[in-house]
């Protein structure tokens, strides 16, 4: 799942070690969020997005990923 | 001294009496390198098991590994993957070797056959009833 996690700890200069440790989980699941291999849990998100002090819809591009997963299931 | 960790203080502790247990097997039939590795081995993790017990920071540190939700997905994708690849390897041994039996008309053959059978068939129940317990509570 696309997400803005890498933009906004980037643009906050927080580490992923950092953001980690915020949000109790290990610096591998931050590396695979932001590689887009991993989709975090509804509770994993809204803890990263209090983080950043943005909504859900925001960090998670839920708009986004909705039209896509909409597009996807179009095809079926 | 605290424990933090008594289920990992555990799994140490079962290491270290199995690394002590290897030492006196080897005692009395004499050491090889892959015995001496095996102890070592043991020891080592058993030690590491035990000492990160005692640490609070540690033992933080190792709960928080085991409930990380990427490490559980992984961990259940795995055995689920691995479960998967046993019923495939089985069934497919089972095939091979009754075929092999009825051609050859060994009858060592078809037992192995029959016993991967068996095994094929409790993985099978194992899955349904498995599948049971988790339809009725999620």
């Amino acid at each position: 799942m696309k997400t803005k996690v890498k933009e906004m700890r980037t643009a906050v200069k927080m580490t992923q070690q950092r953001l980690a440790d915020l949000v109790h989980v290990s610096s591998r699941t931050i590396i695979s969020i932001e590689k887009e291999q991993y989709s975090p849990s509804l509770m994993l998100a809204y803890r990263m997005a209090q983080v950043f002090g943005v909504a859900i819809e925001e960090l998670c591009c839920l708009e986004e990923n909705k039209e896509l997963e909409d597009k996807y299931f179009e095809n079926l | 001294m605290k424990i933090y960790n008594k289920k990992q203080l555990g799994s140490g502790l079962v290491c270290i009496a199995l690394g002590l247990l290897n030492v006196f097997a080897c005692i009395n039939t004499g050491f090889n390198i892959s015995g001496i590795i095996l102890v070592l081995a043991l020891l080592f993790i058993g030690g590491g098991s035990t000492i990160r017990s005692f640490s609070y920071n540690l033992s933080k540190e190792d709960r928080l590994e085991e409930l990380d939700e990427r490490n559980q997905l992984i961990k259940l994708k795995t055995k689920s993957k691995a479960f998967r690849l046993t019923q495939g390897i089985c069934f497919g041994l089972m095939l091979t070797f009754l075929v092999m039996g009825k051609v050859s008309g060994e009858n060592t053959f078809i037992s192995m056959g029959v016993g991967l059978a068996f095994a094929y068939t409790v993985s099978m129940f194992t899955e349904i009833i498995t599948h049971c317990y988790y339809e009725k509570h999620n």
